[in-house]
């Protein structure tokens, strides 16, 4: 266990944490604003992949990029309102909301597999491929950097979003208190529809930061969801700062325990782990009232 | 109480209805009927899906060239192909369902799983079957009256990989990876148990997390185990595709040696340049004539995924033994189709080494007996290349 | 009583088709109504989302298969052992998690839904891993062997038991529990009902269900494989039992027929069937939120009242 394995152990934990911190954050947005669990998230950082695979043999790379996060955030707000916005305005039960959910899901995924294939195809990521090498043990892609750079970002322009403007301001407001929001003139559909899109474009920027490490596929999506979803549950969903905490610590527990114990049972360990917070503390790991 | 009685009789009421459904629609086929029927199952969608089209999609391309001339003695051949959803269970029941459409034939286009799956049931019903590509050992051996096979075995390939490793290296570090399919563990079982009986020595026993964006870990691993020898197995390219390149951003040089299931374009597709120097364990020759022939006709006729894989070979010998049994046997009834197989004596066959024959007996239903017939092919700018020498 | 009648005479019918195919279908049917009946119990009269189930499935199939194959037990011992371990199971990992409500509870039978498939996988000296194990002995009735046309008759009494022993428990005073400890837990609470206990019961009665439908489909199929387990089953029988109507039991078990058989006949890929009950699902949230059964009853109801209508004219 040198220092130089902590590193690299950092490294690459950080790197996968990230994106599940990402795809937890995309989920957290929308269910902290409308208290719905869209279980479609992984599929719209997919398409933003495949989009881009689509998209790059005839445009520049930066539109390329912008076109394939916008498709793929369109599809997410196009959802919202062709389905939510009007079971919501029906008052169907959250069960009906859930159905539709998973409709969604699933047409967003074999949809997928029926226009564009059953294969995998690489995407090319916005830096060099080539490895940086620090004294030749700790290995680090651009891609790594790229991936640290965004999330940072992207969290900060969330929170900052959410404390300072009128519209972040009246997400976190829907969230407390639905019907006392309404009284003072927040418009819920409005706050919705924003919600969606908001976490359309993070899982859309999550795909473009995934793909290039994995594959762009039609079947890509089901993992970052699903942990994705466990690690704001397990993070804690009383702020964005959770999914962070959450998506890091899942990362580093995956790629530490592969390093160090045995990586035929680093998943497995995660998990048990992950179920252990949960009976500890069940509100997850950051609870409302830390203040980071 | 009112309840109770509803849901007892919606439930029954459901259940009869499928039954009358089901007599009324799959009319049984007569014996009078013209056409003769072969049945395939295997997987359309998951993960066994890439071979599956490809293997389906020879043998209808053997089928309608069969049928454009007359078919066998005047009689079309029907094909019929369902999904078993990489399900060995799911196979079984689709076994019964070709059997309920007349098939006088069962392919196994599938994973070996599906096929151990469906071979059970098939050998129940006396239906004679078999695989062009299932590997399992289990498969032909204890014989099974019913089952014939083509392709080369696990043992064979694992004596083969052994052989070369000896070969190659006078101190074999030998380091395990897999992914987290069922493939994966089959194979790398297989190889763990094959390399460990001849006491070679196994410094790592590595897995991949599934979807994971970063392997470098395992990659470390196996390389801080001084392997000299890396063989990677499983069913997900893209895992084992970030293996290979993690691989190679280490800086490990040791060899990586894999299985015919590695030549799938998204592989090479995927690994780009890191795949360079990959060797594969293969049953088909690329330089022999007979091979680019069948491999020329798929390309013109359904693509270009079918180059350099080859692996649609299999396929295609596998429908035209069946077809030529057929022939032989006069009928398409079913034991007589079985023993027109188990008579099949120097058959002519474009897999396996130059001048390769196939001869069934009632003692062994495999074409590969040694492990000298197996080739290596080695990688080359992100295809499967020509074939190297044996170590 | 014609209804039931009538619908016994049916369900009688495969007992006399020669196909074997035929017979499969029911038998599979039987015990995925098992599975979506017991799903529909705790998830909508219980209330809590349970992803597990396949996993308890799993477990009540592997039991007594493993057993049986292994260790030459008689496959009817392991009826008792496969539903009494999984319930064991179901009580020792639910005494924790009926805490949790909600996403939290998913997010936990997820989890272990997970863990048991490859725990499954990975023990290949007891489960044989991904191959699994085949030539399982059958079960026998007085020297003779239950297969085909016979064993349909078990799976339909199997089935029959579970809708029954549902239904009981619904009209029953622990029912009536189970719905108040899912409608208003606190107002529960207060009343003197041990919510932990009772939503803990529904829990394990929905988990020994699963373990006799795993039961029936191993001593069926005579094979076990490590699909079993897949959440994903769960998922499809989840979108039975929404597309039937969450709730009512009519609803459930045409859902549970609709996207069993229809697939069959139909002869899609999976992909393009999985794609068509997505699309499927989408219609029914927009215009039948009570799912098929519900808008069958909501049919049957303006119908009656129609003739009721028109009678008094």
């Amino acid at each position: 266990m040198t220092l130089q394995s902590i590193l690299q152990v950092l490294v690459s934990g950080l790197q996968v944490g990230c994106i599940y911190a990402l795809m937890a954050l995309s989920f957290y947005v929308i269910q902290s604003a409308t208290g719905i669990l869209n279980f479609a998230q992984g599929e719209w950082a997919m398409i933003s992949a495949v989009l881009g695979v689509v998209f790059l043999p005839f445009v520049p790379y930066p539109i390329a990029i912008a076109a394939a996060i916008a498709g793929a955030t369109g599809l997410a707000i196009l959802s919202e309102r062709l389905f939510i916005r009007r079971l919501e305005s029906r008052n169907a039960p959250l069960v009906t909301v859930i159905l539709s959910l998973l409709g969604i899901m699933i047409v967003a995924r074999y949809g997928t597999a029926l226009l564009f294939g059953q294969e995998e195809y690489p995407l090319p990521g916005p830096a060099r491929s080539e490895i940086i090498e620090f004294g030749g043990e700790l290995y680090l892609l651009p891609q790594t950097l790229v991936i640290y750079a965004t999330t940072v970002a992207v969290f900060a322009a969330v929170e900052l979003h959410m404390r300072r403007t009128k519209l972040g301001r009246s997400l976190r407001v829907a969230a407390i208190d639905p019907i006392g929001a309404q009284l003072i003139g927040v418009d819920l559909n409005r706050v919705r529809a924003f919600a969606f899109g908001l976490g359309g474009v993070i899982a859309a920027v999550a795909g473009w930061l995934y793909a290039p490490l994995y594959a762009a596929g039609y079947m890509i999506g089901v993992v970052p969801g699903v942990k994705g979803f466990i690690v704001m549950v397990i993070g804690g969903m009383a702020s964005p700062l959770g999914s962070l905490v959450g998506g890091i610590t899942l990362g580093l527990i995956e790629v530490a325990a592969a390093r160090y114990l045995s990586s035929l049972y680093s998943e497995a360990l995660a998990f048990v782990v992950l179920m252990g917070v949960l009976f500890v503390r069940p509100e997850g790991l950051i609870a409302a009232g830390t203040r980071s | 109480m009112q309840e109770m009685r509803r849901t007892a009789a919606a439930v029954l009421g459901l259940l009869g209805m499928l039954a009358v459904v089901a007599v009324v629609s799959i009319p049984a086929q007569s014996q009078q009927g013209k056409p003769i029927v072969i049945g395939a199952h295997g997987d359309q969608a998951k993960q066994a899906s890439y071979y599956t089209l490809l293997y389906k999609d020879t043998i209808e391309v053997f089928i309608d060239e069969l049928n454009a001339s007359g078919g066998i003695g005047d009689r079309p051949i029907k094909f019929i192909f369902e999904d078993d959803e990489n399900n060995p269970v799911t196979a079984a029941s689709r076994v019964e369902k070709l059997a309920a459409q007349g098939a006088s034939y069962i392919i196994s286009i599938g994973s070996s799983a599906t096929g151990i799956g469906a071979q059970a049931k098939a050998d129940e019903m006396k239906i004679p079957h078999g695989s062009p590509t299932n590997t399992a050992v289990r498969l032909s051996q204890p014989l099974r009256n019913y089952y014939f096979r083509l392709s080369i075995t696990d043992d064979l390939i694992s004596e083969a990989m052994l052989r070369f490793i000896k070969k190659k290296f006078s101190e074999p570090r030998v380091a395990v990876i897999r992914d987290a399919t069922e493939t994966g563990f089959l194979i790398s079982d297989t190889q763990i148990k094959a390399l460990k009986d001849a006491g070679v020595n196994v410094v790592a026993i590595e897995q991949i997390t599934p979807g994971s964006a970063d392997v470098t870990a395992q990659a470390l691993r196996i390389k801080e185990a001084n392997a000299n020898v890396v063989l990677p197995s499983g069913g997900s390219i893209p895992d084992l595709a970030n293996y290979v390149k993690a691989h190679k951003a280490v800086g490990n040089r040791a060899l990586m040696l894999g299985n015919y299931l590695f030549t799938t374009a998204s592989f090479g597709r995927l690994t780009g340049n890191a795949s360079d120097g990959f060797i594969f364990v293969d049953s088909v020759y690329p330089e022999r004539p007979e091979v680019t022939a069948i491999e020329s006709k798929l390309v013109a006729k359904k693509g270009d995924r079918f180059r350099n894989n080859l692996s649609e070979v299999h396929a295609w010998e596998y429908i035209r033994l069946i077809t030529d049994a057929i022939k032989r046997a006069g009928s398409d009834e079913r034991e007589a189709i079985r023993n027109a197989m188990e008579g099949t004596k120097d058959w002519p066959v474009a897999i396996g080494p130059p001048g390769m024959t196939l001869s069934y007996s009632p003692t062994s239903h495999d074409l590969f007996k040694q492990p000298e017939q197996a080739v290596f092919r080695e990688y080359r700018n992100g295809q499967p290349g020509p074939s190297v020498p044996a170590g | 009583m014609r209804w039931t009648v009538g619908a016994l005479l049916l369900a009688l019918f495969p007992v006399f088709v020669r196909e074997p195919y035929y017979i499969t279908l029911c038998v599979n049917l039987a015990v995925t109504l098992i599975l979506t009946l017991s799903l529909n119990f705790v998830v909508g009269t219980s209330g809590q989302w349970s992803f597990a189930h396949a996993a308890f499935f799993g477990m009540g199939a592997y039991v007594p298969g493993v057993l049986a194959s292994r260790f030459g037990l008689d496959g009817w011992l392991g009826l008792p052992l496969s539903v009494v371990s999984t319930s064991v199971l179901a009580t020792v990992v639910g005494l924790p998690i009926v805490r949790l409500r909600g996403y939290y509870l998913a997010v936990c039978t997820l989890a272990l839904g997970f863990l048991a498939e490859i725990i499954v996988r990975q023990a290949v000296d007891l489960t044989g891993g991904g191959y699994g194990i085949q030539q399982i002995p059958p079960l026998f009735i007085a020297g003779y062997r239950l297969q085909g046309g016979s064993y349909y008759l078990l799976a339909l009494a199997a089935l029959l038991i579970s809708s029954l022993l549902l239904d009981n428990i619904k009209g029953s005073t622990l029912g009536h529990a189970i719905v108040a400890t899912r409608d208003n837990p606190i107002a529960a609470g207060s009343c003197g009902i041990n919510v932990g206990r009772v939503k803990l019961t529904a829990f394990v009665i929905t988990a020994g269900l699963a373990a006799l439908a795993g039961w029936v489909h191993t001593f069926y199929y005579l094979a076990l494989n490590p699909s079993l387990l897949a959440s994903d089953l769960t998922f499809l029988w989840y979108f039975m039992v929404f597309i039937g109507g969450l709730g009512s039991v009519p609803g459930v078990v045409i859902g549970t027929a609709l996207l069993s058989i229809a697939p069959e006949f139909l002869g899609m890929a999976t992909h393009n069937q999985v794609l068509a009950f997505g699309l499927l699902m989408l219609g029914v949230a927009l215009f039948a939120p009570r799912g098929i059964g519900g808008a069958v009853t909501g049919l049957l109801q303006t119908g009656r009242f129609l003739a009721a209508e028109r009678s008094t004219k």
